[in-house]
Parts: C-alpha cells; structure tokens; sequence
C-alpha cells in the first residue's frame, strides 16, 4: 500500500508553475529519494505533504489522509524537517524535546522515556543539557531529526537533511535514516547529495520543471537508462596486447587507456562479454580486474534533466 | 565625487527602496492623510478672503508638523535595519569584501535612508502648493522650515545607522534608534542646565548667542518657533548646529564601528540561571528575586499549554534579570515622582502620574509584543511550531500571556509605587480605581494591537511599526476624530458626543477632572467598549492564524 501518494498534484504560484501533475507513490518503509535541481518543485511537494502548502489542483495523501482536507490528522503521523530551521534561545536539548513533546500532545508520564529514547536514536544522549543554540550545524540536525521523531510519526518528510554536512555527519546520518527504515519508518527524503541517495534510497523519484521525470527502484531505472556498459579492465602486464585485443574486438568503443588501466564502453551480451575476457586470456594478457563500472546516479540525473530552470 | 561603487550601491538600496510595495503604500497613505488634512482645513468661500493669510500659515505648518512626524517614525527604522539586516542575512560581509570604503558605505545608506524622506516630501509638494493660491505665506518661515526639516531626516537616518552598526539584533537597533531619536527631540531641554550654569557665570548672557531657550534646538521646538515668528536667526543657526552635531557625531560614531573588524556573532544571546548556586547569589544582589528560573527544568504539565509555559519559562525567565531592572527603576520613578503629589494632595498631579504611566505603557508594550509571532519567523522556527499539535488559539494565547508578563513589571511597580499616597492619606479610590484600570486596558490593548501587528506581516520592523501606528489610531485617533467632528462644518451637520468612544486615556483624563455621574457612565462605557476591541482583535488574530498563517499561502 502506498502510504505517500500524490494524484495530478499542481502547485501554481501566480504565473510560475511549480509542480505540474505530479503522481507520486511511495510505499511502506521505502526510502524514497526526491531528486532534482534548483527550483524544480521538490520543497514545494514536500511542504504540500508535510500541511504548510495548499496544493492549487489535485490530491495529496499520506496513510490514506487528505493532506488539504485533514492536515491535522496528516500532522499526527507524518515527522517534517525543513531545509532551514533555528533553534530557541536560551532552551536546552531536553527542555527543547519537552516542549516540542508537549506541543505533540504526549503524556508527560511518558515523554522522559520518549525523550530518552530518541536521544539515544540520534546519539545525542551525551548533549541533552547543552544549549541547542551552541550547537554546530551537524548536531543542530540530528537535534531537528530528533525533535521530528518525537512523536514516532510513521512518514519521515526530509528536505535537505544532509546540506551542510561534513562527510563524516552525512555517514551518520545515512546510517540513522537506514536505521529509521529497520524501525519501521517510510522516509521521503530531498537532497543534491545524488552518490549519497544512491547509497541511502531504495527508490528514487527526479523531478525537473515540476514534473516527475523517472520514479521507481534505484537499481531498475539505472539499467533502463543505462544504454551502453562501461567496462573497466587493469592488467598486471601485457598492455599492449590488451589494447590490441580490444581495437579488434567490434562493439568496443571509446577505449580509454592509462597505464595497465583501461576505460571503454561495450555494446555487448553477456556471452560475447565473457570471450572477450578469455580473449584477452588467450593472448596472454594477465587480467588483474574485468568488471562492469556501475552506473551512478548522477549519470542519470545528467541524462535525464536537462539543466534548465 | 561620488566613485563608482557607491553610485552602484547607492542605486541598489535605493532601487531596492521604491520598488518595494511597502514604500509605494506608505507614500500613498501619506499623501492621502495630507490630503484630508488640507480639505478638513480649507476654509469656507466667505471666509477665504479674512482668513487666508492665517490659514495658509496653518496649513503649512500642519504639513510640516506631519513630515516632521513621519520623519520621526520612518526614517530611524529605515536606518536601524540598514546594516543590521544585512549582517543577519550575511551580505555585510560580500559588501566588505568590495572597493567600497565604510566612508563610501556609509554614505550609501544615509542617502538612502533619508532619500526615503526626501521621496515623502516631493509627494507632498503639490498637496503643500495648494496653500499657496491663499497667499500671506511667508517664504522666509517654508525656507526655514524645510531647512529643519531636511536636517531632522539627516539626523534620524544616523541614529539609526548608529544603532544599526553597534547593535547584532535588528530589534535591539530599531529600539535603539528610537531612543536616539528621543536624544535629539528632548536633549536639547537638558542642556538647558549647562547653558544655564554658564549663563550664570556671565559666560553666555540671555540675550547672547546661545541664551537659555534651548528647546527651540530640538526640530519639534525649532518648528513652532518658526511658525510663531518668535525664531531669532542666532537660534535657527543653532537649531540647525546642534542637528548637524548630533549627525556628525552619530557619523563618526558608526565609521569607527564599520572599521573595526567584525565581531562574532553571540551563539546565544541569553544565558538563563539554572545552577542552584547561581541563582542563591544572584538572590543576593537581588533581595526581590521572585521569578525561579529553576522551574524550567521540570517536564510540562499534561493539561498546560505549551506554548505559553514555553514563553514564561524559557522566553522570560532568561529575560528576568532584565525584568527585574524593569521594575525596580519603574518603581523608582513611579514612587518618587508620586511622594511630592501625594504630599501636596495635588489632585491635578495625581492624575497626570496616571496619565504618564498610562503613555509609558502604550510606549513600551508595542515593542515587547509586536515580535512575537515575527521573531518565530525570522528565527525559522515557526514550521517546527506549525507542524505541531497545538492549535492556533494555544499559540496566540501563550503569546498574550507572556506579552502581559512583560508590561507586568510596569504596572507592579505602580502599585507598590502607590504607597506613598496610602501613607499621606491622599489616596483617592475614586481616582484610583478607574486609574488602574484604564493603565490595566492600556497594557491589553497594547499588547492585543501589538500582536495584530505581529500577525499581520513576517518581518519585525514592519510589525513594529505597524503595531505603533495602530496604537496611534486607537490611543490618539480618536482626539482627531474629536478634532474633526468639532470643525465647525461637520458639527452643522449634527455634532455627536464622542466621549464614550474617545482614547481610553482622554477619558480618564476627563474623568479625573470631573467625576460626575455622566463622566462615570461614559467612563464605564468606554471600559466596556475598549475591553470587547481588545477582544475582538484577539479573536481576529487568532482567525487570521488559523486561516493564514497555518500555511504559506
């Protein structure tokens, strides 16, 4: 079941179309990358979803809830966590999760333990009596994802999360958001990060104009857009021959040599794929590494927008 | 000559100035108050003739007294969010970062600042032009005239790029501003006791250069004078020095700020007690302490709103110490400028100790509240608020709440003031009684307009100026409209009794001159009335939260 889904979604702003018929599912415990450039529509979905943003025509549903019509049920089971956010002044982390628990309508008999449980979550438990406005831009997002997670929403809505971020805090991060996913939480997340959606998100969704050009599983549409294979070959020695072996073999195109390391791309099945391994074999060239390059995401971000605003 | 750089800066903020809707708006509402002004105080065709020499120097008195005001009002706020906002939205760094010198910058902004004014003024032009067709003016009174007005818009737009280079928080700069601007229009008074003790030492004579009447240095005095005819040129020399000095000053003030090297903005601006330790010590310095700042440790009560146990919490109890200097100056104040009334049994005094604290609230509240909704805003708080559970009417009402407890050191002071009228056995309940409870309505509807304001715009400048005008249409609108109802062609046309709807502070004011059963009524009436506005208005802002701003559009 979808738990995140969007029926011909337009978000217009006087003439400036932001979102144009955008159909979005995303089902349970996904974690769904929102990719796309600068002003494409992502932030205006994500705040249609998350309440803050009424859509100008068609339906927007989170588990089944209207998000126009009942954004105060919507509220109850979806956690928001906009791009830019301060902190209170003078609050610290466990009088700010109070308040935030509060305001989320939580018992005050359980909210020691929730909070307890989210600071441990985010491995803030350490932090809980510093002031939130001294922390660093790192800490202040793992404070926000744990102010999120307050109230144990079941749809994770992210925008952004990881911009800022130091290589180290978005592995953590990362880790934390896959953890989410084990715990049961389905996570729509926005980011430009594209090698870290491709590692976090099982699915993806690149949205370009307002409009959704590719959605579904990561790994699925790699393929499908991938039209030739990109084959990186290193030999221990026996380079020449190498080269020799792949100017004579048809279907290999664009060979890029340096060193006993080489580059090309391939139009080839996966049979021919294996004689020209043995080839290389036969004339006595010894391979060290044959293999498919993956694909990346930026690939596909590159292949499929065109850059535009 | 200008170089290059500046022209470029000087056309982007000015560029950035008129385009905005904001600028265009106030320019309209301008002209059209001056508009209205000018028909209200066109005489009648038989009377045009006898009058006019009087009536042109009225109207264009009236004019000027208008710009001078919304110089007043304007120009410092203009001014006190020129640097600051930049700092606040990183730019002031790139703008550091060009050939532009701080001289170049700060030449920039004070043309734009007061090019703000110099727009209003050529608006008017036309409106000010029509008192010419009823002759008698005297052209030497306009040149004069406008020569302190030009000045004042100079002086406010350092005053407020002063606060606005020394102070890291655009409200804190806006206040400020204002305070500077109080400077330059009562300063002059004070230097009345230097002026005079040299006076007395034979250093200046009355009649000298300086002499003693140094109120007509400030522009408000100067003005007057001017249109009295009682302005000598030795004094309208010095009123336009002393404005020049205070514009000097305040511009070596702020380029010796803009040269020093940046200073790290503060993580956190408040650091609130909450060690044990320190809260005993402080409870030393301070006898009084009654606020525990301790409390904010404890979880929130299940039936309690949040959001107003936030705001006492957390929102005043980092700001008690200031709180606390509140009160105990208040107290100060209010106590000793009471023991010489209630000593004398000066009925006359004790109404005016009302009526100043009366004004004094309507002065401070607007700045305390305005920004409550704003700052969560401008903070980037308020997604976080809205994606809650609390429900628009928790908000507003937590907002309220601590926007009392902010006056509250004010009207606490005046009633622990209030003893010294109890120990003369001057205490008249029938003065006292309606007095504190108009200061009480005061602080309500103060507080209920400054959150209007707060609800009606995003940005803390806007909502604090806003949220001053409303409070000028509520606490001095209806003495206009008193005014205007007493023009002589509209009272032909059936004069009405406004007492009932007139400010709050005029009548307790008549009240306290008269207490007879009608003033009573009309007083008891007014309460009522006032008390359903700020109701009224309360139950709007929240309406206007829950439709407007719940979402972004």
């Amino acid at each position: 079941m979808a738990l995140i889904q969007t029926v011909n979604l337009t978000k217009r702003y006087n003439e400036f179309l932001a979102v144009k018929d955008l159909n979005l599912e995303v089902e349970e415990r996904d974690i769904f990358g929102f990719i796309g450039p600068n002003g494409a529509g992502k932030t205006t979905t994500i705040r249609i979803l998350a309440t803050l943003l009424n859509p100008s025509a068609g339906r927007a549903y989170v588990d089944g809830i209207d998000v126009a019509k009942y954004p105060y049920e919507v509220k109850k089971i979806i956690g928001f966590m906009p791009d830019s956010f301060g902190m209170y002044d003078g609050m610290r982390l466990r009088e700010y999760l109070d308040f935030f628990g509060a305001a989320y309508k939580i018992p005050r008999k359980r909210r020691r333990a929730i909070i307890d449980d989210v600071l441990a979550l985010t491995d803030l438990t350490g932090k809980a009596d510093d002031f939130v406005n001294s922390f660093s831009r790192g800490m202040k997002q793992r404070c926000c994802l744990a102010k999120t997670l307050i109230h144990d929403p079941k749809v994770l809505l992210l925008d952004e999360p990881a911009s800022g971020l130091d290589p180290r805090a978005r592995i953590e991060f990362r880790e934390l958001v896959k953890t989410l996913r084990d715990m049961g939480k389905t996570t729509l997340i926005s980011s430009h990060i594209l090698t870290e959606m491709g590692d976090m998100c099982n699915k993806i969704g690149i949205i370009e104009h307002g409009t959704l050009v590719a959605a579904g599983d990561f790994r699925k549409i790699l393929s499908q857009l991938s039209q030739t294979q990109e084959i990186r070959l290193v030999v221990l020695d026996g380079a020449d021959k190498a080269a020799l072996v792949l100017e004579q073999t048809p279907g290999v195109e664009n060979v890029d040599r340096s060193g006993n390391e080489f580059q090309f791309e391939v139009q080839l099945g996966h049979e021919d794929l294996a004689a020209l391994h043995t080839g290389l074999f036969e004339a006595g060239v010894r391979v060290l590494f044959f293999g498919e390059d993956e694909g990346t995401l930026e690939d596909v971000f590159l292949q499929v927008t065109k850059g535009g605003l | 000559m200008l170089s290059s750089p500046l022209t470029a800066l000087i056309r982007r903020e000015f560029v950035a100035q008129i385009r905005g809707v904001r600028s265009y708006a106030l320019m309209v509402l301008f002209v059209a108050v001056c508009v209205i002004a000018v028909a209200l105080g066109w005489p009648a065709e038989e009377r045009l003739f006898t009058t006019s020499a009087n009536l042109s120097r009225q109207l264009v008195m009236g004019m000027a007294f208008l710009l001078l005001g919304a110089c007043l009002l304007f120009v410092p706020a203009l001014g006190a969010t020129s640097i600051v906002v930049e700092r606040e939205e990183e730019t002031l760094d790139m703008l550091r970062m060009t050939l532009i010198r701080p001289s170049g910058m700060l030449l920039g902004k004070l043309v734009n600042t007061a090019g703000f004014f110099m727009l209003l003024f050529v608006a008017v032009i036309p409106v000010v032009a029509t008192s010419f067709f009823l002759l008698g003016l005297d052209w030497i009174q306009i040149a004069q005239a406008l020569a302190i007005l030009i000045a004042t818009a100079f002086s406010c737009a350092m005053a407020g790029i002063l606060s606005s280079a020394f102070f890291q928080r655009t409200f804190t700069a806006i206040i400020m501003s204002y305070l500077g601007v109080l400077v330059l229009l009562v300063g002059g008074v004070f230097l009345r006791i230097p002026v005079t003790i040299l006076a007395i030492a034979g250093i200046f004579g009355p009649g000298g250069i300086i002499g003693t009447g140094t109120f007509v240095w400030s522009p408000t005095g100067a003005l007057m004078a001017i249109f009295d005819g009682s302005l000598p040129a030795a004094q309208f020399v010095m009123a336009l020095f002393s404005q020049a000095l205070f514009t000097g000053a305040c511009f070596v003030l702020t380029l010796a700020a803009l040269r020093r090297s940046p200073r790290r903005p503060r993580s956190e601006s408040f650091k609130p007690i909450d060690d044990p330790r320190i809260l005993r010590m402080r409870r030393r310095t301070w006898p009084f302490y009654l606020v525990d700042p301790l409390a904010r440790k404890k979880p929130i009560e299940d039936r309690r709103n949040p959001m107003m146990v936030r705001e006492l919490r957390w929102g005043l109890a980092t700001r008690a110490t200031f709180l606390l200097r509140v009160f105990f100056g208040s107290f100060i104040v209010w106590f000793f400028s009471s023991v010489p009334v209630a000593f004398e049994r000066n009925q006359e005094g004790a109404e005016w100790w009302f009526m100043v604290q009366m004004v004094v609230m309507v002065v401070v509240a607007p700045a305390f509240v305005s920004t409550a909704m704003t700052k969560e805003y401008e903070q980037g708080n308020i997604d976080m608020l809205r994606m809650t559970l609390l429900r628009p009417r928790e908000i507003i009402l937590g907002k309220v709440a601590s926007g009392f407890f902010v006056v509250s050191p004010l009207i606490f002071a005046s009633v622990l003031a209030c003893i010294s009228f109890a120990v003369m056995l001057a205490f008249d309940l029938s003065l006292f009684v309606p007095g504190y409870t108009t200061l009480l309505l005061c602080a309500f509807l103060s507080v209920s307009f400054g959150l209007l304001a707060s609800m009606l715009t995003k940005r803390s400048i806007v909502a604090l100026v806003l949220s001053y005008l409303l409070n000028i249409l509520v606490f001095f609108g209806p003495v206009v409209l008193r005014f205007i109802f007493d023009v002589p062609i509209l009272k032909e046309a059936g004069g009405v009794s406004l007492m009932s709807v007139d400010s709050p502070i005029a009548v307790f004011v008549q009240l306290a001159a008269e207490r007879s059963p009608e003033r009573w009524l009309a007083w008891i009436a007014n309460v009522l009335l006032y008390s359903a506005v700020g109701v009224g208005v309360l139950w709007w802002s929240i309406r206007r939260f829950e439709s407007r701003r719940l979402r972004d559009d």
